[in-house]
């Protein structure tokens, strides 16, 4: 009888242990500090940056070559602010939690998401530079949505099923072709809305749970 | 009866080493400011109980400076690596078989 008892207490005691091990290897190996705002801001981004795209085009499909360097101008412009609105609010999450910013998780979730994102960016460029302008939208999509698959590991699983969408869109695009601008903005605009609206809910809204 | 409990490590038996080991299963290396940071312990203590694992051949220490400040990074060993499975693995038969 008592050695059952001294039996009950060890389970508890391991379960416990388990548990920390569980806790400490989530948090050390995840990339917690996304912020869902900034996939809201970054969403919108995309979608003043398609409609303004939308009125340089002005219904055409292939624009000249200063239409082609203003399109370019407006795609760097929301790569910057983008990227830059998303590290700001990444920091800022990480500071009022307490917790650094410069995590191994987020070195890991970089180099995941790397390859991806520069193979996918030098293609875009390809494609551009080669006159294939109908496929570009969809190109970006896949490999955004593939580099997000990659970042996952490293960051909330929520952001693997992001990224499958993203590749989704990216196909689906690719059977119409004169929609591209579209397809952009529902991928780029739209889905990283949702996304961010999904992750202030589930994660930002309340204080984050002790992992 | 005592067989089950041939695995536990009692090295792991104390949070903070359990800790450390967890962490570094599914990090390739961590520096000592990391492992203080997610651990919430002071530097003494932290020191204290790398030491243990590092004597006891499961951890590796890797000393470099970064510019001019000392900066030390750790690394499960192989053997660390295979003590701490060994360990997970007792533990959850352990509770499968009081669940039993």
């Amino acid at each position: 009888m008592q050695c059952k008892v001294l039996f009950d207490m060890n389970t508890q005691h391991y379960l416990e242990d388990l548990q920390e091990i569980k806790r400490m290897m989530f948090r050390s190996s995840k990339f917690l500090s996304i912020s869902g705002l900034s996939g809201i801001l970054v969403g919108s981004y995309a979608l003043i940056a398609a409609w303004w795209a939308w009125h340089i085009l002005s219904g055409a499909h292939i624009g000249t070559r200063t239409e082609l360097m203003q399109l370019a101008g407006i795609a760097l412009a929301t790569l910057v602010l983008a990227v830059g609105t998303a590290v700001y609010f990444a920091y800022r999450k990480a500071r009022r939690h307490g917790e650094s910013f410069w995590d191994p998780a987020l070195w890991n979730m970089i180099r995941a998401a790397a390859l991806p994102l520069l193979t996918g960016g030098l293609f875009g460029a390809g494609l551009i530079l080669n006159g294939y302008y109908t496929v570009v939208a969809s190109a970006t999509l896949v490999f955004y949505g593939l580099s997000m698959v990659a970042a996952a590991r490293y960051t909330y699983a929520d952001i693997y099923y992001f990224g499958i969408l993203e590749i989704l869109t990216g196909l689906v695009a690719l059977f119409f072709p004169y929609y591209g601008l579209v397809g952009w903005a529902f991928g780029f605009g739209i889905l990283h809305i949702i996304m961010g609206i999904w992750l202030y809910f589930k994660y930002d809204r309340n204080p984050a749970p002790k992992a | 009866m005592k067989d089950i409990f041939r695995h536990i490590n009692k090295i792991f038996s104390n949070k903070i080493r359990l800790g450390i080991m967890s962490m570094l299963m599914v990090n390739e290396q961590m520096d000592f400011n990391t492992l203080k940071r997610l651990l919430e312990v002071t530097d003494g203590n932290l020191a204290s109980h790398l030491k243990a694992l590092e004597k006891a051949g499961y951890i590796s220490v890797h000393k470099s400076f970064l510019g001019r400040k000392p900066h030390t990074a750790y690394q499960a060993t192989e053997s660390g690596r295979k003590a701490f499975e060994k360990h997970i693995e007792a533990l959850e038969n352990l509770i499968k078989r009081q669940k039993e």
